[in-house]
């Protein structure tokens, strides 16, 4: 053998036991977490304005769990009176309903249409979406609401509408639209186009899209014919992720997080900003839910292994309330295991859909 | 040695070439069936919020070919004991491997390029170029961030370990 035939040998095998270590320290270490996890689904959690607390429910062996953050321990029906929006439908099974709450007079149909729920998790956010956006009817005068025939996108210099039975652009609709984008100050091509592609809604508020200067619009279609219409964006507010959220109350039209990891509420009437009062919240890293009625919001907010609770007044959003989960402290086995392999491989993750190797050094 | 390959693996290559065309055509037909049953906008639907690919029946057909066509290549090779023959040319022989190896790449990245060539045709009759591109080029742009990002793990490790160099020398 000379000298380079030598060479691709030990490069072969090299490569060859690379490629074997690679592939145990990722079956080990999963094997080794998947036999040693002993991390439990966090507790259903709300905030109830009666008791001034949290509110927990757990379902254990022992059967249900209600308390509170300072552990105080409930009955099942104490705790349906502790969060009288949320079990509505129970309380009124049980004739429990108030009619006043919270110094409001209330009927259960005024709660449940208050009532909203609205969720996002990294895995969502970062999750690479096909350019193409169905745009809806918003006025179409019937119950239900119905999938176009069509789908747009925004190009370099245009908004394009294309017929999906033929897949060819609708020249007419496209140059109508197109108009009223030149008309309404819209620098193309589009940063953020973010709505609600669903008939599984109440009803269609169209879409939000910033323009290259990150401008604001709401656009909408209304019997055929375009609406745009332009938002103004309070002082020192770059918009990086905007949540349409389309709830049966129509308080609000939807929920935006900036460039500065604030959270936003834009208003549905006046278009006017809130800011909520939570902190640092970034949505390719953060999951967020928020179960809200009319008087308040319970946000929780997840980032890596740390979990947090927030009470929002519903009215102004500032902070009644916050408690932090306990994080759990790794187990003796998990500890050892930590040492004897200080590293983490794996190729799939909650935050995104690709597959590529990550790895994990343990402190 | 190329010629030598060529003759030994030609019938080979004729049927893969027709089994995977034959293939992609009935992928092709297949979403054709499907806008006719369910429409096309069913079908667009589906792809952009469902991520539905339609052309996942292909997925191991790639690994088969290869298979098979190392099989083809080599194993004539071994039970007739001719690559020790070609051992003892006097040429190199990691050079007369590679270039057995290299002749199989080459046939096997012809053969997948024209039935991409044919499944790219395809699909832009029915959908708009957005999905096509959703479902070629995401795998691509896979492997493309999972080098990128292997690469850069690669400069975390080595900085990191000759951070670890200088602070105990």
């Amino acid at each position: 053998m000379n000298r380079i035939e030598k060479l691709l040998v030990i490069v072969g095998r090299t490569f060859f036991v690379c490629v074997c270590a690679f592939l145990a320290v990722w079956i080990l270490t999963w094997a080794f977490h998947f036999a040693t996890d002993t991390s439990e689904k966090p507790p259903f959690t709300l905030y109830s304005t009666g008791i001034d607390d949290f509110a927990m429910f757990k379902n254990e062996d022992t059967g249900k769990h209600y308390y509170d953050a300072h552990a105080n321990e409930y009955t099942e029906a104490q705790f349906y009176e502790m969060l009288p929006t949320f079990y509505c439908k129970q309380l009124i099974v049980n004739e429990k309903l108030p009619d006043t709450l919270y110094g409001r007079p209330v009927s259960a149909k005024f709660i449940q249409n208050e009532n909203f729920t609205f969720k996002t998790a990294p895995s969502a956010v970062n999750k690479r979406e096909i350019a193409l956006y169905p745009l809806m009817e918003s006025m179409s005068g019937r119950v239900d609401l119905e999938m176009p025939t069509d789908v747009f996108r925004i190009t370099e210099n245009a908004i394009e509408f294309v017929d999906m039975a033929t897949n060819s652009v609708d020249e007419t609709k496209s140059d109508l639209f197109t108009k009223m984008f030149v008309q309404k100050g819209f620098a193309f091509p589009a940063h953020i186009i973010s709505g609600n592609p669903t008939t599984k809604k109440e009803y269609d508020n169209g879409y939000l899209i910033t323009d290259s200067n990150n401008k604001l619009f709401h656009l909408k279609m209304q019997r055929g014919r375009p609406y745009l219409r332009p938002i103004e964006l309070p002082e020192g507010i770059v918009p990086k992720h905007i949540f349409v959220t389309e709830f049966r109350n129509q308080r609000s039209l939807a929920f935006i997080s900036d460039t500065e990891k604030r959270f936003w509420m834009l208003d549905a009437k006046n278009y006017e900003f809130q800011k909520a009062e939570l902190p640092d919240f970034n949505p390719e890293t953060d999951g967020m839910m928020i179960i809200g009625n009319f008087h308040d919001w319970t946000v929780s907010v997840s980032s890596g292994d740390q979990l947090r609770y927030f009470a929002l007044a519903a009215n102004d959003l500032h902070c009644l309330k916050s408690y932090e989960v306990p994080a759990e402290d790794p187990t003796k086995l998990q500890r050892i295991g930590n040492i004897l392999i200080p590293i983490q491989l794996k190729f799939l993750s909650g935050l995104d859909g690709d597959v590529w190797p990550r790895v994990t050094f343990f402190e | 040695m190329l010629y030598k390959e060529w003759i030994k693996t030609r019938w080979f290559y004729a049927v893969a070439l027709l089994t995977t065309f034959a293939l992609c055509g009935y992928v092709l037909l297949n979403i054709n069936r499907l806008v006719s049953l369910k429409g096309a906008a069913h079908l667009w639907e589906v792809a952009m919020f469902r991520d539905a690919i339609f052309i996942d029946m292909l997925r191991y057909v790639p690994l088969l070919v290869g298979i098979v066509a190392a099989v083809v290549q080599f194993v004539p090779e071994l039970v007739h004991k001719r690559l020790k023959l070609t051992m003892h040319l006097p040429r190199g022989y990691v050079r007369s491997v590679m270039e057995m190896l290299l002749f199989g790449f080459g046939c096997l990245a012809l053969l997948f390029c024209g039935n991409l060539v044919m499944l790219l045709l395809g699909l832009q009759t029915f959908f708009a170029n957005e999905i096509v591109g959703t479902l070629f080029l995401l795998p691509c742009r896979g492997i493309w961030q999972a080098w990128r990002r292997t690469y850069l793990l690669l400069g975390f490790v080595l900085n990191r370990f000759g951070a670890d160099g200088f602070s105990t020398s």
